[in-house]
């Protein structure tokens, strides 16, 4: 890989008190703006993997070298309920203490206007949707500036009008913003609407890699979205009986 | 919608329109009973305790409830800051908390007034009476506070406690900005079972003499709880009767002024 933001070299994890291993010999690496989505099911260790890039837990073996400038997306927004949205946004700044407070403010309202909620910059958490509070969460990550932007499942909890509405701003800020991003999700339709390579794992480590062969917009209702999500199942289905022998 | 005017049901854990006596207490009692207190404190704060409690003044107990207050207030001001310290140890690793957690349980089991007697030589060693009665009320108070607030802090998100992280807070930073908020709504139901366990012990940590051996000349801290005992002991029973309509009366209108209030107010710190 010519230009790599993320590299894992052999990593492994596992918790102080002797349980098993969760994460095994991990090895890959992201180039710079891409889009890569880490599939598998729960307890395969995917979230415990993100954790790791983020430097919220060390690995217990191997190494791995991300960028400092990340920013994070949680599952449920992980926004503080008694901040207003601006003021949860503004948390990303809280480091930075070059920069003036009417900057910083000004840089948060930017940040939501990007998700279409600059007019909700004054509500606080309890009285907005569970979709308007994951733009807030994506608002603050992209506040930061991030070079890596990590996603733990931020669409799971979400309907299916908000989720795509999302896919496509996510998309576009993916390809406005030139940043690259890591995302978990559960739902290989969604790995293959909006990555360009899917990691797939199981039980700790990275078993397949797919580069998505589909042009940008994909159209998960189409015939040739479906044919595609079809022929990637097989793929894996294959993978696992050779891993099986 | 929620009433803006309404009573917070702890164990209901939902609002309530308040009633005309909340209304009547908030705009009429309050201001009577906090004017009755300043005058009473006033004309008689270098009053002597140790007297004789036959013929007191009932204007008397508005000083000595004032006087209570302050001590337990300060008491209470101890008990959060060492409370939440000795809580927040239990955040540095899961070591911590396997050790620290039964160690808090053996120290909160131990009864108080076992060591009364103890304590109270010792601070009366030194002359420190008011010290003595803090001592007792903060080893009181103070373990309604380091449970409510572990349990608080088991209850913050995981996520939650990795957005200070991720977006490179210090850890001051971290404490003001998400743990301490937080714990709030956790610290003000600690508190106020402190509160609760404080008025219960006042009467035993205001009645010094009763732990001092023959001989020694040591009177009574000044205080509702302690005035309450005096009077009863001295059979003026019209001021041991108002004495209890006093402490009754302020700890009603605490609670509706300033629990009632903080309870509905901490609503707006719980995560969902």
């Amino acid at each position: 890989m010519s230009n790599p933001i993320l590299t894992f070299s052999n990593v492994g994890f596992k918790y102080h008190n002797g349980m098993a291993d969760v994460l095994h010999d991990i090895s890959f690496s992201l180039e710079k703006n891409s889009f890569t989505i880490l599939v598998g099911p729960s307890g395969c260790g995917k979230s415990t993997l993100i954790k790791l890039v983020a430097g919220l837990t060390a690995a217990t073996s191997g190494s791995l070298d991300a960028p400092k400038k990340m920013a994070m997306v949680f599952q449920n927004g992980a926004l503080l309920p008694w901040y207003s949205a601006l003021d949860n946004v503004l948390l990303a700044f809280e480091k930075d203490a070059q920069l003036s407070a009417e900057e910083k403010k000004k840089r948060a309202l930017d940040s939501l206007a990007l998700m279409n909620i600059k007019d909700l910059a004054d509500s606080y958490p309890r009285d907005l949707s569970g979709g308007q509070r994951q733009r807030v969460g994506i608002a603050r990550a992209l506040a930061a500036e991030p070079e890596l932007l990590l996603l733990d499942e931020p669409f799971s909890a979400l309907d299916a009008e908000t989720t795509e509405a999302l896919h496509r701003e996510l998309l576009d800020i993916w390809k406005s913003r030139g940043i690259t991003i890591l995302m978990i999700s559960h739902s290989l339709e969604e790995a293959v609407t909006l990555g360009e390579r899917i990691l797939v794992m199981h039980e700790g480590r990275i078993v397949h890699e797919h580069v998505v062969k589909l042009d940008y917009p994909r159209d998960p209702t189409s015939e040739t979205f479906g044919k595609y999500i079809a022929s990637i199942r097989k793929e894996l289905k294959e993978k696992r009986g050779s891993m099986s022998k | 919608m929620t009433p803006s005017f309404t009573h917070y049901s702890h164990r209901g854990r939902r609002a309530h329109r308040v009633s005309l006596l909340e209304k009547l207490s908030l705009w009429l009692l309050i201001p009577v009973v906090l004017i009755g207190l300043s005058i009473a404190a006033i004309e008689l704060s270098g009053t002597n305790i140790g007297g004789d409690f036959s013929n007191v003044p009932i204007v008397y107990l508005g000083a000595a409830f004032l006087s209570s207050f302050v001590r337990l207030f300060i008491s209470y001001i101890f008990s959060l800051v060492i409370g939440v310290t000795l809580a927040l140890f239990i955040l540095r690793s899961h070591v911590f908390e396997r050790v620290l957690i039964p160690v808090y349980d053996v120290l909160e089991s131990v009864p108080v007034l076992v060591f009364f007697p103890v304590i109270i030589l010792f601070f009366i060693h030194y002359n420190l009476l008011n010290t003595a009665a803090v001592f007792i009320l903060i080893l009181t108070m103070i373990w309604s506070i380091v449970f409510a607030a572990i349990g608080g802090l088991h209850v913050i998100p995981e996520d939650v406690m990795f957005v200070p992280k991720v977006f490179g807070l210090k850890k001051f930073q971290s404490l003001c900005k998400v743990i301490l908020p937080a714990l709030f709504p956790s610290l003000v139901t600690g508190s106020l079972l402190a509160w609760a366990a404080g008025w219960n012990i006042l009467i035993v940590a205001e009645v010094l003499h009763t732990y001092v051996p023959a001989g020694q000349n040591v009177g009574d801290v000044f205080g509702i709880g302690s005035v309450l005992v005096q009077a009863s002991s001295s059979g003026n029973q019209f001021l041991f009767l108002w004495s209890i309509v006093v402490i009754v009366l302020a700890i009603t209108l605490i609670n509706i002024l300033v629990w009632q209030r903080l309870l509905k107010y901490a609503e707006r710190f719980k995560f969902d």
